[in-house]
């Protein structure tokens, strides 16, 4: 007996005694209904990213940030180019020339301004770093959920970029300042951890600075420090945001709106709780601040932190945001 | 039988395939007002040197010719059913990015369906994607197309 007359009698003894067994066992079962709804999968869709990009490129030397004041106005002009390590995962870093004006002594506004348009697109950047890289925290597309069967974008679901980091597609490839290059400059879209070691070493791992470390400036005028600011005594402390995670399911069908639970993979995962920690809607604190700026030490009333948790940069202003910003 | 096995291998992990490295995008928008339709595509010049063969070093004139045909080639645009000829592009290289731009007359007294066909640099760059934005009717209304979504009807009440 051959190979092949060997292989075909145990074929033949499988079937003889799987049919023998059971009639209809040969029958293929017939294909399952779908049913749309239930064949979304929440769990893939709703994965997030918390590990970035490596930065392997090394502090450019043409980083460029100059600022000056001219009576009631700061102006400012930078490459956004950075002054620490960085990452490149396209191959699109570029210098990419920009200028800000802000106010000198910015004023609490009434109201406040949100970062967005009213349809949820992004419509402000949140400020400048002290180093010439702007803020952009709001990711534009294709970060946003778009509609599995129209691919039309959902706005009310915009990604939080520092939850969707990694360098998977689908993903926003942040780097080790949660930054990355985009078609107008180099922009940091959560807390700028590399750039925090530049201005105070030590600081992103738990040293304590011996006072304020300001990052930047918000469009408003008002600075931004890093984690740390005054308590109500005057006393360092570190400051936390008044946002948590919703509880429970998100109300989407996994189609047209996302479904599973929230778990910080959108802007609208998050909620504000007034008190929940020190600081107010906007990530800031009506409280004196005295700091030393790149034009010298200045007293402010108000001041915006970035925080370890969300939103870490603010998503809006309690002053008037410039139109440089736009 | 070892080597064959050793070689194909080598090729999975050596030769160039599908990786995330080629995400790239490609932004079109279609907006009107009374008079006209403008159409504006904004795209990486570096991707669209590597999608036509040779472009780089043509003059510009000719890298123009040849992205209008490649345009022609891979969109088509309906409204209300009807096939829309959108030519006469102009063209605009700014910031290692090419602008793009046609205006049509507006010859449609409400728009009520819209159809797009979209092969943009599909074909020629993995994982490449289009995002489209429709300013029309007062809304603004953005999707995705790529490899897998190359045809979108919009209605409008």
């Amino acid at each position: 007996m051959n190979a092949k007359q060997i292989l075909g009698l145990v074929l033949f003894s499988c079937l003889f005694f799987c049919c023998k067994k059971e009639l209809d066992c040969c029958v293929l079962p017939p294909e399952p209904p779908v049913d749309s709804s239930s064949a979304v999968d929440c769990a893939e869709a709703n994965a997030i990213s918390t590990v970035g990009v490596d930065c392997t490129f090394p502090a450019p030397d043409n980083s460029n940030y100059v600022e000056t004041i001219d009576g009631a106005i700061r102006s400012i002009s930078c490459n956004t180019v950075p002054n620490h390590t960085y990452g490149d995962f396209r191959g699109r870093f570029a210098p990419f020339e920009r200028s800000f004006s802000l106010p000198t002594s910015p004023t609490i506004a009434q109201e406040t301004t949100s970062i967005f348009n009213t349809n949820n697109r992004s419509r402000y950047f949140f400020g400048v770093a002290t180093n010439g890289v702007y803020f952009a925290p709001a990711p534009a597309t294709p970060f946003i959920f778009e509609n599995t069967q129209t691919g039309e974008y959902n706005w009310d679901w915009v990604f939080e970029a520092s939850m969707n980091k990694g360098p998977e597609q689908d993903q926003v490839k942040l780097d080790c300042a949660n930054a990355h290059s985009g078609d107008q400059g180099y922009h940091y879209h959560g807390q700028m951890f590399a750039f925090a070691e530049v201005l105070s070493p030590g600081i992103t791992s738990g040293s304590v600075p011996d006072e304020p470390v300001q990052v930047g400036w918000a469009a408003d005028g008002f600075p931004m420090v890093y984690l740390y600011g005054p308590d109500a005594s005057g006393n360092l402390v570190k400051l936390t945001a008044s946002y948590r995670l919703k509880e429970g399911e998100r109300p989407g069908d996994g189609i047209s709106a996302p479904c599973g639970p929230y778990n910080g993979k959108y802007y609208n995962d998050y909620e504000y709780i007034a008190n929940f920690g020190e600081l107010d809607e906007c990530n800031g604190i009506e409280r004196s601040i005295t700091i030393n700026t790149p034009s010298g030490r200045q007293h402010f009333p108000y001041f915006y932190v970035v925080t370890e948790t969300f939103p870490q940069i603010g998503r809006c202003f309690t002053g008037s945001p410039d139109d440089s910003f736009l | 039988m070892k080597g064959v096995a050793f070689f194909l291998l080598s090729l999975f992990f050596f030769l160039p395939w599908n990786n995330f490295h080629d995400v790239q995008v490609a932004q079109f928008e279609l907006s009107q007002n009374k008079q006209s339709l403008v159409l504006k595509i904004e795209v990486e010049s570096k991707d669209i040197f590597r999608a036509l063969t040779g472009l780089e070093d043509m003059p510009l004139y000719q890298q123009n010719a040849e992205i209008n045909d490649y345009l022609q080639r891979t969109t088509q645009w309906f409204i209300n059913d009807e096939p829309l000829a959108i030519c006469n592009y102009t063209f605009l290289v700014v910031d290692g990015h090419f602008l793009i731009e046609s205006r049509i007359k507006n010859t449609f007294s409400t728009i009520k369906h819209v159809f797009f066909v979209n092969e943009f640099l599909l074909d020629e760059i993995p994982d490449h994607m289009n995002i489209i934005h429709f300013r029309l009717k007062e809304q603004l209304r953005s999707f995705k197309m790529d490899k897998s979504r190359q045809k979108i009807s919009l209605v409008y009440d």
